[in-house]
């Protein structure tokens, strides 16, 4: 999600608010200056500058609070904002109720903070702590793609908020719980920071490093365009980013973009690309949001694939030095020599050609017959296993795979059950045909490692774990590899991970 | 010895002769004079009178000694002979006789100035010269002057003792007095009586000081001393400690003096000469029996209780007071929270009163405590002196269930019937019917065993109570209606062992299991709801303990503190662990307590109050808004199918009424409560009208029609779910209507309230709460989800009101005098006829008809 446009535009209107009230011109270009470097996320370069501004004057106080919160020390920001001399400046008051917000949430919060590789890590819940390498390890690995793909080094440290739930999600990113609830939005780009809910909060955890991939895009963006990336192209970006950090994965691209955005405008759920509104967060529905990514991804890899030669990061080049009400287009043209309008229509051409089959049951409101069915078949299944009668567990959820036959969590639960019956080859048999699968998640992951490993391919299961460990860390089943307890993994970080899921697990 | 002296001495001698004795009487009656005189002055008894009388005889004492000294030396100098001796007969013969003297000294110093023998021969013949007859015949008119000034000196010491010589007695023992207090008695007053009056609500007779027992009165006593003054015109005092009372003319010849006795004491009579008393002789000793507080005692306290553990605590009380009883009131405390109910307003001049209460796990304080609560009985007494004065019993010690507690244990208990129909799903899944009879009769007796089993955890949790708690209404319905079907299966397959019919029974086991499981799901995330709303106030609690700590160091067991927060913490740590218990919400949000409690902890341990309280203000913010950590929207379709449970299929599904029902019951639940502490609060407001005036009533009236907005709002919600149960198209049962008549209740007391009536909204409001909670244990079947509120009783046999009557025991002891058991027969027959009749069980809306009657008849 991105919303950096409307934080330039607090801070450009709070030094507003705050000259118009005092009835004096700005006239401070070292207040000026050290906006412009918290936009482009160089704290550094604020401070210097703030140090040359007239402490008194209220525009400093307000931008001084602003870098705070970018620092993430929220308690000076609370304090500064609290001097008289910003009472009654809603920009201030605004600021003051966020950063208020954050100093609560973050307050007395377990800090990570890894000097070496550039990255700081706050954990609102300490027992998240053990997932700070993994994050790390994405943050480094993303960082990299960013600069090779968009030609922008993002700063050190980057700081990423790790919270518990949406509630402070929201509340640290100053959205409305009700926007962010409604699109199952999980992280958020602001504040100079990444601000990402912990896989913990989502009881089978989602693809948290992806997203955290996705927020950085948003960053980088941002410093590399001084904030003047239209929304549809930091979305695309961000979209396209989110994946190419890592080896690709099964079920990246599915369903397909094109297939989506194609399928989602055909049925009124998409937007022009330049009328998405302020954030996809605050779109309609969740439905809504989909295919409006799906838009933008399809778009941007569209855009690129056509004017290739580094163009996204020449694009954000362009936008960085321009302003007024036509600098997208006239970014766009000395790029590629045409306008968005010109843009969007060769890419609705070009996408009427593709292949715009959704498979079922991942297309956008359709329920699949005796969804329901399956999917307390799924819950009866889940309630046998726990009780251990997996011979039962197995015939149940072979109803549910039967119903859902492309749903990799059920093949993961039925493979668990037959395994556990000693009917390896059958799990086996449930993992022979990927392309079978359209949605995976931490368990099928695990399952499938588990399956790779009985083939022998250490290297394929270990990739596997990975990727379940980048969906639901604190699945023990995920995250011990398979083992029962007291067995962990060998690795030092796997097996931290490991006591946490199995701490989490145990509570449940 | 020279003849110059010889005759110097013979002058001496003729004048002292004469002179030194009238000189020296006269020195006396002067300073005699000045004695007196002062003494006068010092009776005034100001300091600076007394300070004059001081200075003016200490002037006297030493001039006059000075004045000794000076007459003895004197004369040895022969020149004041002559000065005073010949001076006054014969002046020119003195000059001449002190120059001859001046010339012999000078001429024997030097010589040169002339011959001494001459200047002796001088001096002798001067000397020779004075008569000395002359010098006694003058010594004795100097004398006959100082016999003169002697006599007057004395004649005006003298002139006070026609009038009261004994005022110069009193002025001496004014001018030494020491601490306002003179040091010599003297006799005042003659004591004609000493009269006690003892406090009018002690009821007793007066009686004379000198007939009691060691002088011992009641305390606030008065004692009134008459007498006959001994010397008139003296400001006379009864002295009792530090203080004194001015005895006034009693128009009888006499003076009379009245003073209150709160303690021991002496009396004395004095008379005041401005800042000194002059005691009287003799004094009285006085002993003061005090008013001792009332002694008030539970049976068996101190002691311990856990509510959990029990559904009613009866107490049985007892008070007693050395004079007189006036009210004895139950005292509920948890915390900085506190509550009276009146418990007996006995007669006055009543010593003694008992009486029995039942407090029951469902009133409305031990629901919302989450501290121990403690329970007392406190009397007071009628002490009109001092005031009135309050005696405490030991505390009965109610420990509540942790929050959670119950709600935790329920949950386990509808999850351990959820596991066993997932067992008996299990069995009958892999289950196979074979063709063969005896493998049939076999089958049929293991589905009874198995089915039986998870009846027999039916039939608990129907009937389990936890705490004040048992399974909704709603839920067990749903519990008997799947165990119906169960049963209704297994007799099938009994009937006919086929394949056919075991398959049913699986679909019927598989059914049931995912019904209750839905339900517990429903229940639990209704229960966790409900519980992390009452821990945010325990957490909001817990900060301000943090801000009292951080703001004023202080650590205060009231305001706020260490031992505040230790208990809230404690509460939340409890809490929090039984909220992991109770399903998926419940387990999410006691994680988060955990988490927020562990930074809580980590910046007081190390001394960050300021990180300690934003931990916590922000877990109690959370806890205000109790769904899940995450909930809504999903990114995409790859989540896992559990991403939608809740869609509606197209068969009929007994978990979605599950769903419904348990949120409804879980409504009216808490509806119930929030009416409760609604109920409490327009209580308060009812007792601030009461004690109020002028701007505090004005208070009091906004306070009470913001009451009234709310319980219209309460209304709003019975109306609501009333509304949704017709929705569901069930029958109008009893629980409807008792909502019904609930939400008429409350839209009565909202009305009432915003006319300014407390009364009537307190009782509309009461029997609002009794028709909630009829709606609330649904009385068509007779049993009861929560435990009801107290009942009380008075003297251990007569109730004051039916165990329905909602605990307004205290209402009716306040307005009805009902006569004391001690008065004659006929009232206590009366007393015993009019309390039977309202313990009896009536019609609700009857009953407080008969209760308006019997106050009318009782008043």
């Amino acid at each position: 999600m991105k919303t950096a446009s409307r934080f330039f535009a607090l801070v450009t209107l709070a030094a507003t608010a705050v000259v118009a009230g005092h009835g004096r011109a700005d006239g401070s270009p070292a207040v000026a200056a050290a906006r412009e470097a918290i936009v482009e996320l160089d704290v550094a370069r604020a401070a210097d500058a703030l140090a040359r501004a007239d402490a008194a004057d209220p525009a400093t106080k307000l931008t001084r609070a602003l870098l705070d919160v970018s620092l993430g020390d929220y308690d000076a920001a609370v304090e500064g904002l609290r001097s008289p001399s910003l009472a009654g400046v809603d920009a201030a008051a605004d600021l003051l109720s966020l950063a208020t917000a954050c100093a609560r949430a973050t307050a007395a919060a377990v800090v990570v903070d890894d000097a070496a590789r550039g990255v700081r890590l706050r954990f609102q819940d300490e027992d998240d702590a053990p997932l700070a390498p993994y994050m790390t390890a994405v943050v480094e690995a993303a960082r990299a793609t960013l600069a090779r793909d968009l030609g922008v080094e993002l700063p050190r440290p980057l700081r990423v908020e790790v919270v518990r739930d949406l509630f402070t999600l929201a509340a640290m990113t100053g959205l409305a719980e009700e926007s962010v609830q409604k699109t199952g939005t999980v992280a958020i780009a602001k504040w100079g920071r990444v601000t990402i809910v912990s896989p913990r909060a989502v009881p089978h955890g989602y693809g948290w490093a992806d997203t955290l991939a996705h927020e950085m895009a948003h960053l980088a963006q941002t410093r590399g365009s001084r904030d003047r990336a239209p929304l549809w192209l930091q979305e695309g970006i961000a979209k396209r980013e989110e994946t190419r950090w890592r080896s690709p994965e099964p079920f990246d691209d599915l369903p397909p973009a094109d297939a989506v955005a194609f399928d989602g405008l055909a049925r009124g759920l998409g937007r022009p690309l330049d009328g998405i509104g302020p954030s996809i967060a605050l779109l309609p529905t969740a439905d809504h949001a989909a295919v409006t990514f799906a838009e933008v991804t399809s778009f941007v890899r569209h855009f690129d694939r056509e004017v290739g030669d580094a163009s996204l990061a020449k694009l954000l080049l362009a936008l960085r030095e321009r302003e007024g009400p036509a600098h997208v287009d006239d970014a766009l043209r000395e790029v590629s020599g045409a306008t968005l309008a010109d843009w969007s229509a060769r890419w609705r051409a070009w996408l009427a050609t593709t292949p715009h089959e959704v498979p079922d049951d991942l297309a956008i409101g359709v329920t699949q017959p005796h969804e329901g069915r399956s999917r307390r078949d799924f819950t009866l299944g889940e309630l046998l296993a726990s009780r251990g009668r997996h011979e039962a567990a197995a015939i149940v959820l072979g109803r549910a795979h039967e119903g859902l036959p492309h749903d990799g969590t059920i093949r993961a639960e039925l493979a668990a059950s037959l395994v556990a019956v000693g009917r390896p080859g059958a799990a086996d048999e449930l993992f022979a045909k990927l392309d079978e699968v359209h949605t995976g998640g931490g368990r099928f992951y695990a399952a499938l490692a588990s399956r790779f490993e009985r083939l022998g391919d250490s290297a394929a299961a270990a990739s596997a774990r990975l990727s379940g460990v980048r969906e639901a860390p604190f699945d023990a089943f995920v995250a011990c590899e398979g083992k029962a307890a007291p067995e962990s993994p060998a690795d030092p970080d796997a097996a931290s991970l490991c006591k946490a899921a199995r701490a989490w697990g145990a509570a449940r | 010895m020279s003849p110059d002296v010889a005759a110097l001495e013979r002058i001496a001698r003729a004048w002292r002769g004469a002179v030194d004795r009238p000189a020296s009487r006269a020195r006396a009656s002067l300073v005699l004079a000045v004695v007196v005189a002062s003494a006068l002055v010092a009776r005034v008894g100001t300091p600076v009178a007394r300070a004059l009388a001081a200075l003016q005889i200490s002037v006297a004492l030493v001039a006059w000694a000075r004045q000794a000294w000076v007459e003895r030396r004197a004369w040895d100098d022969p020149r004041v002979v002559v000065a005073r001796a010949v001076a006054g007969s014969d002046p020119a013969l003195a000059g001449r006789t002190l120059r001859a003297m001046t010339l012999a000294v000078e001429v024997e110093a030097d010589p040169r100035l002339g011959s001494a023998a001459l200047a002796r021969l001088h001096l002798a013949r001067s000397l020779a010269a004075i008569d000395v007859d002359r010098v006694a015949a003058h010594a004795a008119l100097v004398a006959r002057r100082w016999a003169i000034v002697s006599l007057g000196a004395t004649l005006a010491a003298a002139a006070v003792l026609p009038f009261d010589p004994f005022r110069v007695v009193e002025g001496a023992d004014v001018l030494v007095a020491r601490g306002g207090v003179a040091p010599v008695p003297v006799e005042w007053l003659e004591i004609a009586s000493l009269r006690v009056h003892p406090p009018e609500y002690l009821h007793e007779r007066d009686f004379d000081l000198a007939d009691t027992p060691n002088l011992r009165v009641p305390a606030g006593a008065v004692v009134t001393v008459r007498g006959r003054p001994l010397r008139a015109s003296r400001a006379l005092v009864l002295r009792h400690d530090d203080d004194e009372t001015a005895f006034v003319d009693d128009a009888g010849g006499g003076v009379v003096a009245r003073v209150t006795l709160l303690a021991p004491t002496t009396l004395r009579v004095g008379a005041r000469f401005g800042g000194v008393v002059v005691p009287e002789v003799s004094s009285v000793a006085v002993d003061v029996i005090p008013d001792a507080a009332p002694v008030a005692a539970w049976k068996g306290a101190p002691k311990s209780v856990r509510l959990l553990e029990t559904a009613e605590i009866p107490l049985e009380w007892e008070a007693t007071d050395d004079h007189g009883l006036r009210e004895v009131d139950l005292v509920l405390r948890a915390g900085a929270k506190e509550e009276r109910r009146v418990l007996a307003q006995p007669d006055a001049g009543a010593r003694a009163d008992r009486g029995g209460y039942k407090l029951r796990a469902g009133d409305p304080f031990l629901k919302a405590a989450w501290l121990p609560v403690e329970v007392r009985v406190e009397a007071r007494d009628d002490d009109a002196v001092l005031g009135p004065k309050w005696g405490k019993s030991e505390p009965v010690v109610i420990i509540p269930p942790a929050v959670g507690e119950a709600e935790a244990m329920r949950h386990e208990a509808l999850a351990r019937f959820r596991d066993a129909l997932v067992d008996l799903a299990a069995d009958r899944i892999v289950a196979k019917v074979s063709d063969d009879a005896a493998a049939r009769r076999e089958h049929a007796l293991h589905e009874e065993n198995a089915t039986g089993t998870a009846l027999a955890e039916a039939d608990l949790v129907v009937g389990a109570r936890f705490g004040r708690l048992r399974l909704p209404k709603s839920a067990r319905a749903l519990v008997r209606r799947e165990k119906s079907a169960l049963e209704s299966s297994l007799r099938a397959e009994r009937l006919a062992t086929s394949a056919k019919t075991h398959d049913a029974s699986r679909v019927v086991s598989e059914r049931a299991a995912l019904a209750i499981d839905a339900a517990l799901g429903a229940l639990a995330s209704v229960d966790a709801t409900a519980i992390a709303g009452r821990l945010g106030a325990v957490a909001d609690d817990a900060a301000d303990a943090v801000e009292a700590m951080h703001r004023g160091g202080a650590v205060d067991a009231g305001e706020g503190g260490e031992a505040r927060l230790d208990a809230s913490l404690g509460v939340l740590d409890a809490a929090g662990g039984f909220l992991s218990r109770i399903g998926a919400l419940g387990h999410d949000l006691g994680e988060i307590v955990a988490n927020d409690l562990k930074r809580a902890r980590r910046a007081r341990g190390g001394a960050d109050l300021a990180h300690a309280e934003l931990a916590l203000r922000d877990l109690a913010a959370r806890l205000r808004k109790p769904h899940a950590s995450f909930s809504g929207g999903s990114r995409s379709k790859r989540d896992s199918p559990k991403g939608d449970q809740r869609k509606p299929e197209d068969d009929d599904d007994a978990a979605d009424d599950a769903n419904d029902i348990a949120r409804e019951e879980a409504a009216l639940q808490e509806l119930a409560r929030d009416h409760a502490s609604e109920s409490a609060e327009t209580e308060k407001a009812r007792e601030k009208l009461g004690r109020s005036r002028g701007g505090d009533a004005d208070e009091g009236r906004r306070e009470l029609d913001e009451l009234g907005r709310r319980e219209g709002k309460l209304a709003d919600r019975a109306k609501k779910l009333r509304e949704q149960g017709k929705q569901r198209g069930e029958g109008k049962s009893e629980s409807e209507r008792a909502l019904e008549r609930a939400e008429s209740e409350m839209r009565a007391a909202a009305k009432a309230m915003r006319e300014g009536d407390a009364e009537g909204a307190a009782r509309h409001q009461a029997e609002a709460q009794r028709e909630l909670e009829k709606a609330e244990r649904g009385d068509d079947d007779g049993d009861s989800d929560e435990e009801g509120e107290a009942e009380h009783d008075s003297h251990g046999k007569n109730p004051h009101e039916s165990p329905d009557d909602g605990g307004r025991s205290d209402d009716m002891a306040k307005r009805a005098k009902v006569p004391g058991t001690d008065d004659h027969k006929g009232p206590e027959e009366f007393r015993r006829r009019v309390m039977d009749g309202l313990g009896k069980p009536a019609d609700a809306r009857l009953r407080e008809a008969v209760k308006r009657y019997a106050e009318g008849l009782l008043r």
